[in-house]
């Protein structure tokens, strides 16, 4: 039996933080492009907000799989690591924002963190180096491409993200890191169809397998893994618990 | 006849370029005109591919092709930049002051079996089964 591949985009932001779409309307679309789940993963904004996205996204019905998660924007290592141990017990998916150094290095040495987006972010470099790399490959972390900051960007700007991800690219087929690839969306404007998602990631250096894998099974995994520890199943790496 | 309406003899199909049909699918906010739908996609695959990526591209917008309604249209380009074109194409985000998602619904190595794939066409001989 041939089982149909299964697409996720594990970034997308609702308007609960600053986004311009409901989830409802993110669902939707989303169903349009050929998705089967989508993680909604607002900017952190403090426990509270945090809980009412929990329950936005568990009272909504859909036929897609949709899981809470969180953006962490931190300014340093410390808040860093504090958001993460106040979220990892509550959400499916934590995405930290890179861009700084310390955060990208310290994001990927967490095991904690899921993906790491966008570590060339407003900076003159690729942002990851050899340690990063080893941390995150041993670690699980994903390192994220994130379409949202190549599709507003322009010209010499653009040339010089598309750069830094093949760079970043080039080292995560090196290191073996999994790379994620997400649309990082703030609306249903900003998505894009799996399809397109794999092409951009072909284009930027993945080979095609690699590519298709970072739009379907890489991010299965992720969800059914944190999946697994939310629901207590997962006692410690290797070791669950069965019916 | 005159000089300029004289064309070269077709090439054999071993001589041609080998050529893939695109089907996409423009959501759209708003309606917009085709026109812009075409420069919108020009504009782009010109900004990532550049002058020299866009003719080894071999870019073709089909205009008679075009569904207004369901605005599914076909795009043909070269075989081997089918993935460049499709990246170009999730990289257009507006069509003159509308946004837009192109969404590829797949590719082809005919104009005739795109139509029947994605723009549910059938043949004679299919109608008289």
């Amino acid at each position: 039996m041939v089982r149909a591949m299964k697409f996720y985009d594990l970034h997308v932001q609702s308007n609960l933080s600053g986004g311009e779409n409901t989830i409802e309307q993110i669902l939707k679309f989303a169903e349009k492009l050929g998705y089967s789940g989508i993680a909604i993963c607002d900017n952190y904004q403090g426990l509270e907000k945090l809980n009412g996205l929990k329950k936005a996204v568990s009272e909504v019905e859909t036929d897609l799989e949709i899981y809470p998660g969180v953006n962490i924007q931190a300014k340093d290592v410390n808040e860093l690591k504090e958001i993460i141990s106040k979220v990892r017990e509550k959400v499916n998916i934590i995405i930290v924002s890179g861009g700084d150094y310390s955060i990208n290095r310290s994001a990927c040495e967490d095991p904690r963190v899921d993906i790491l987006t966008h570590p060339e972010f407003e900076r003159p470099d690729s942002g990851l180096d050899e340690p990063c790399l080893e941390a995150a490959t041993q670690n699980n972390v994903a390192i994220g491409i994130n379409l949202r900051e190549i599709l507003y960007s322009f010209r010499k700007q653009r040339s010089y993200i598309f750069n830094h991800i093949s760079k970043n690219v080039r080292l995560c087929n090196h290191f073996r890191t999994p790379i994620v690839v997400c649309s990082g969306a703030q609306g249903v404007w900003g998505m894009r169809s799996p399809r397109e998602l794999v092409s951009i990631a072909n284009v930027l250096g993945l080979d095609l397998g690699k590519a298709f894998a970072s739009v379907t099974s890489i991010p299965q995994l992720i969800v059914e893994e944190n999946k697994k520890t939310l629901e207590g199943r997962k006692i410690t790496e290797g070791v669950e618990e069965h019916d | 006849m005159t000089d300029e309406f004289k064309r070269p003899k077709p090439l054999p199909p071993s001589l041609r370029g080998r050529r893939r049909y695109l089907a996409y699918q423009v959501l759209s906010e708003q309606k917009f005109l085709f026109q812009d739908l075409i420069n919108g996609i020009w504009h782009s695959v010109l900004n990532f591919l550049g002058e020299f990526g866009a003719s080894e591209a071999d870019l073709w917008i089909a205009k008679d092709i075009y569904d207004e309604k369901k605005q599914l249209g076909v795009i043909r380009c070269s075989h081997t930049s089918v993935e460049q074109i499709r990246a170009a194409l999730a990289l257009v985000e507006r069509i003159g002051d509308v946004r837009v998602v192109i969404k590829v619904l797949g590719v082809s190595g005919t104009i005739k079996a795109t139509k029947m794939k994605f723009f549910g066409e059938t043949t004679l001989t299919e109608f008289t089964k």
